[in-house]
């Protein structure tokens, strides 16, 4: 079939090049005696014209296209599935490769992009207990080195920097001790400390002292006079031990 | 005899301080005896109150009765005076043991009348006075019994709180 339809379209060629030879030949001619006898004037006012009708020509065409392309690339669109095509026919992960992250981010305004976000309807969607719900503190706070952190602040400019005048003047002493019972506490004190011993302790570790100096002095004295009595009664006197 | 014997008896001096603290602690009781009875004798009559002027026998017989009464009880019940506590000794039967109270009433009578018995004991060789020679008694050192005894232990050095079962 498709054979024979090759041979007709053949035979016919063969037939028709001589007929549009001529036919060529004879316009040909035509156009050549034409331009030898039309005036330059013509020819510029045809120029003109023709100007007009191609301009007017490219302005309905662009007219239909604007008219005609959006329905149809809508119902083409629609027709297809853009995402699977996608996904099918695109390797993202090459595209992602390709793209310089940086340079995007460089690139963009952070500051106006956070000045268009309303934080304050953000907040509001967030609910806090429900994350404070599902955090496990004990497991943070036992990844925190804290002896590290602790060595870290500079405690010595902090303690700097606060003015204990003020702290104190903001502290109300009366209030703090109106509120204390200071005779209950002055009477518990009282109560657990056994003064009279204590008393007793004092004194009695001063006399004792004191009566043993006595003790010793008068033994000693008792013994220097029994030497100086056996001594004037002759007396013989044990060796001591 | 050797003065060996006197070995842990206590001696003139530690004796005569004993008796001179003794002495010191019976004028002190007679004086507040005095004025104890003064004051009754005020609150009886006042209107009709004079200082009582005892005369010198009423005073001496007075103090001799204060003296052999607080010797009697003190040597009877511990064997010690306020003097003996202070100057560490004890006053006990020959037995080492304590006085009865009629051996103590004896003794404490001679040494009321007869206090210059007590300068004996420098010569005794067991270091005794006429009253223990007469009553059968020593006067030893015992001051090392006063630990665990009394407050005048400096050992106890702990701040010292109550007990108390909350």
């Amino acid at each position: 079939m498709i054979g024979a339809g090759a041979a007709v379209v053949g035979l016919a060629a063969t037939l028709a090049t001589p007929v549009l030879s001529r036919a060529a030949d004879l316009v040909g001619r035509g156009v050549g005696v034409v331009i030898r006898h039309v005036s330059d004037d013509a020819v510029s006012d045809l120029a003109e014209r023709g100007a007009q009708v191609r301009a007017e020509v490219e302005r309905l065409a662009r007219e239909l296209v604007g008219w005609m392309v959006p329905p149809v690339v809508d119902a083409a669109v629609a027709e297809m599935n853009l995402t699977q095509l996608v996904a099918r026919h695109v390797d993202i992960d090459f595209l992602a490769a390709l793209l310089d992250v940086d340079a995007v981010v460089a690139r963009a305004d952070l500051d106006a992009v956070i000045a268009r976000v309303d934080i304050a309807a953000v907040l509001d969607r967030v609910d806090l207990n429900t994350i404070i719900d599902r955090l496990d503190l004990d497991a943070i706070v036992g990844s925190v080195d804290l002896d590290a952190v602790a060595a870290k602040i500079d405690l010595e400019a902090i303690v700097k920097r606060v003015d204990p005048d003020a702290v104190i003047a903001r502290v109300d002493v009366d209030a703090t001790l109106a509120r204390l019972d200071l005779a209950a506490i002055a009477r518990q004190v009282i109560d657990e400390i056994d003064l009279p011993e204590i008393l007793r302790q004092s004194t009695g570790a001063v006399s004792s002292e004191a009566v043993r100096e006595i003790r010793d002095e008068s033994m000693l004295a008792d013994e220097a006079l029994a030497r100086f009595v056996d001594r004037v009664l002759r007396r013989r006197r044990a060796a001591s031990p | 005899m050797s003065a060996q014997q006197g070995e842990g008896n206590a001696g003139l001096v530690t004796r005569l301080l004993a008796a001179a603290v003794d002495a010191i602690a019976v004028v002190i009781a007679t004086a507040g005896l005095y004025l104890g009875a003064t004051g009754i004798r005020f609150f009886w009559s006042p209107l009709r109150f004079q200082w009582p002027q005892p005369g010198p026998w009423t005073s001496t017989l007075t103090l001799m009765a204060v003296a052999a009464a607080y010797l009697t009880v003190a040597w009877a019940t511990t064997g010690r005076s306020y003097g003996a506590t202070l100057l560490g000794v004890r006053v006990l039967a020959r037995s080492r043991r304590r006085l009865g109270w009629i051996r103590a009433l004896l003794r404490a009578i001679t040494c009321v009348l007869v206090p210059i018995g007590l300068l004996w004991t420098a010569i005794s060789p067991a270091r005794r006075s006429w009253h223990d020679i007469l009553v059968g008694t020593v006067v030893v050192y015992d001051r090392y019994r006063d630990r665990g005894e009394h407050a005048m232990t400096p050992e106890r050095t702990t701040f010292p709180m109550r007990h108390r079962s909350r």
